[in-house]
């Protein structure tokens, strides 16, 4: 197969038809010029019937394996529920398929990192779906503690609230309360520990966690905090939870020379020492940045082309990794990082002790 | 003009004020009044079968307005087994488009809650049940669950709750979701009459509204926890959402469902109260759609006007309070 389509179309196929797929990925995959949905896998029939028709979607399969074989993608999206995200995966980069996959990258640490190793033998790419990091929030985060204008970092502190994944959100999803899927942490989890890599690439070294279960005789974590170290100088606290009435991520990074707080749609940096002109500077220059958002949404739902500006960000990530013109903004790599974390955290929730974390 | 059901009888509607919510013997003390307000109008069948329909739509507790609270229905069950002999008594519930029914009797606690009854409550997911014909009000032969269908008696247990396209969710719109079909979202462009079709099949026997603590804002998922302390009955669904519309500060018949149930005469819009009366105060609940709804809406009524020359779907405005 021709992976390195410097000129073409990349031909994407994606894997699972159910909500992340039909509502997020196809919608934002249509928008790309350089791309073209050549098949689809999904096993359920009534759901092929509800949405071929709907999204135009050319050949589907029932088989993802016979995807594969058809040779008539170069790429995919990964989007069935966590468990089978490890088949589906190997199985395409043994086809000599890019990936991109739906977090968590496999069920565990031992499948993230099979999956890597296979990527990195097979010079193919492996992005783990990572989307929240390409908010624009996220990334002016990221470069201004790059530049060095909060000084030395010292402490982190990240939350990630939600209701629940039941909410709005693929009506197939009991799986999410499997006790193997692994509850909040295997799900929002995820999402804040990538986040708080993508601002500060430190790794986490010691961490201390304690859960709840929210659930009545369902045995799966709904409420997690950690605090960690990330090596000697760095201390931090993780949280998320379900069950919230909120959708909130919030992460704020404290540096000898200022603190800056991130929210999907907030940035806020302060010094003690800040003017107080620069302070009403900052304020406009976020209101400006909210009322530039506003603007582009309006613009978008009168246009009809109503997409996350992460789900987008991310696809072109992928496809210019998968064009070869860049390389990829996440590696399987950082999958693996992140199922180790979580590896240590439920082993600190069974055990109630600090677990020290090895380099996987 | 004159209303078209002005020449029929009045509805009765109870409503109590709970002045301890955290206290269970207030809640039933609330419940026995409310039943005995309206032992006239409601006694369950000799002997019979009770379906109590809940709303458990999704996985959150009632602390947040969004679910009943089991309370309740453990104050109407010991109600039942105190003063009526009743055979068998179900809580019932059907697969919500984002959630299992058995999943929410189990997760939010209900199972456990109600073990000490033994045999005499059963759980029912409706959606898993035998299903059997039945017909709406507009001629239509749907399937419904035939332990819904064919129980003696059709409690009602729904919430006080705020809906973005419908303003209200009360007792017409929980019996929509009794269709055991599970994915109940594709009946949202047509929700209205879907609503009101889909709760004329088995009209309750009794209607009870838990406002407890109900929702205000984004309902009926992403709303603010009210607590409102209040408990409503009444034997007429109609009237008894027409008057909850009114106590949550809402013009009844800017309702899209409540007003398409009246021309559909499947109830009363006038009606006595008795009980705790509120003085006629409402609760002056708040429909909060977000900007991005507000502009999409807008959108959406231009194109409408532009398309067809009328105001488009009016039924499912949600600016007119």
């Amino acid at each position: 197969m021709d992976a390195d389509r410097s000129q073409g179309k990349v031909r994407i196929g994606i894997v699972g038809l159910g909500r992340v797929a039909t509502a997020t990925h196809i919608p934002v995959l249509k928008q790309l010029e350089e791309v073209e949905i050549t098949a689809c896998a999904e096993t359920n029939k009534d759901r092929v019937a509800r949405v071929k028709e709907i999204l135009s979607l050319p050949h589907v399969f029932q088989d993802y394996h016979e995807m594969y074989r058809s040779k008539i993608v170069d790429a995919v999206y990964v989007c069935v529920p966590p468990h089978i995200h490890y088949d589906a995966t190997i199985s395409a980069l043994e086809n000599g398929i890019h990936v991109l996959c739906e977090k968590p990258m496999g069920r565990n640490l031992r499948e993230a990192i099979e999956m890597t190793s296979l990527a990195k033998e097979k010079n193919l790419i492996l992005m783990p779906g990572f989307k929240y990091r390409y908010s624009e929030t996220i990334r002016r985060g990221a470069e201004m503690i790059q530049s060095g204008l909060l000084g030395k970092i010292l402490q982190i502190d990240g939350a990630f609230m939600t209701p629940g994944p039941y909410i709005s959100w693929d009506p197939k999803s009991e799986w999410y309360l499997e006790e193997e899927q692994g509850g909040v942490l295997y799900d929002i989890g995820v999402h804040i520990i990538e986040l708080i890599n993508s601002l500060v690439p430190t790794p986490i070294t010691r961490i201390f966690a304690n859960a709840s279960f929210g659930y009545h005789e369902y045995n799966i974590p709904t409420n997690i905090s950690c605090s960690f170290n990330m090596g000697k100088e760095i201390v931090g606290t993780l949280a998320f939870g379900w069950r919230l009435s909120t959708d909130l991520i919030n992460i704020s990074v404290h540096g000898t020379a200022g603190t800056v707080t991130i929210g999907l749609k907030s940035f806020d940096y302060y010094n003690a020492g800040t003017d107080p002109k620069d302070r009403v500077f900052g304020h406009l220059k976020n209101a400006f940045y909210e009322l530039r958002t506003v603007v582009n949404r309006v613009y978008k739902i009168f246009r009809g082309t109503e997409v996350s500006i992460n789900d987008l960000e991310q696809a072109r990530a992928f496809v210019r990794a998968v064009r070869k013109e860049v390389p990829p903004s996440v590696t399987g790599e950082e999958g693996v990082y992140v199922h180790n974390l979580l590896e240590a955290i439920r082993r600190s929730i069974q055990t109630g002790n600090h677990v020290e974390i090895q380099a996987a | 003009m004159n209303h078209p059901d002005e020449s029929h009888m009045r509805a009765k509607i109870a409503i109590k004020k709970i002045s301890d919510i955290d206290d269970y013997d207030h809640i039933r003390g609330g419940i026995e009044s409310l039943l005995n307000y309206l032992k006239d109008d409601f006694q369950p069948f000799n002997g019979g079968t009770v379906l109590i329909k809940v709303n458990l739509c999704l996985l959150l507790g009632p602390e947040t307005g969004a679910t009943v609270d089991p309370r309740v229905a453990r104050a109407i069950i010991e109600w039942l087994k105190a003063n009526s002999p009743v055979r068998k008594i179900i809580i019932a519930e059907a697969d919500a488009t984002h959630l299992s029914a058995d999943m929410a009797f189990k997760a939010l606690g209900w199972r456990k809650y109600f073990k000490e009854f033994d045999s005499d409550v059963e759980f029912c997911n409706l959606s898993q049940d035998k299903r059997v014909e039945a017909k709406t009000c507009c001629g239509r032969n749907i399937e419904m669950s035939a332990r819904y269908m064919e129980a003696d008696t059709l409690i009602s247990l729904a919430k006080l709750k705020t809906h973005s396209l419908q303003k209200i969710t009360c007792t017409m719109k929980n019996l929509f979701g009794a269709l055991p079909e599970k994915y109940k979202i594709k009946y949202h462009p047509n929700l209205t009459d879907s609503i009101c079709e889909f709760a004329s099949v088995r009209p309750p026997d009794l209607s009870i509204i838990d406002g407890l603590i109900g929702m205000d804002g984004k309902g009926p998922v992403n709303g603010f926890p009210k607590i409102c302390q209040l408990l409503i009955a009444g034997t007429d669904m109609v009237a008894t959402d027409y008057f909850c519309a009114k106590v949550m500060g809402f013009r009844p018949k800017s309702v899209p469902h409540i007003y398409r149930a009246i021309e559909f005469k499947l109830g009363k819009s006038l009606y006595d109260v008795i009980g705790d009366l509120l003085n006629g105060e409402n609760l002056k609940f708040k429909l909060m759609p977000t900007w991005e709804e507000y502009v999409r809406k807008s959108i959406k009524r231009v194109r409408d006007r532009k398309n067809k020359g009328s105001m488009g779907d009016a039924g499912n405005e949600i600016w007119e309070v």
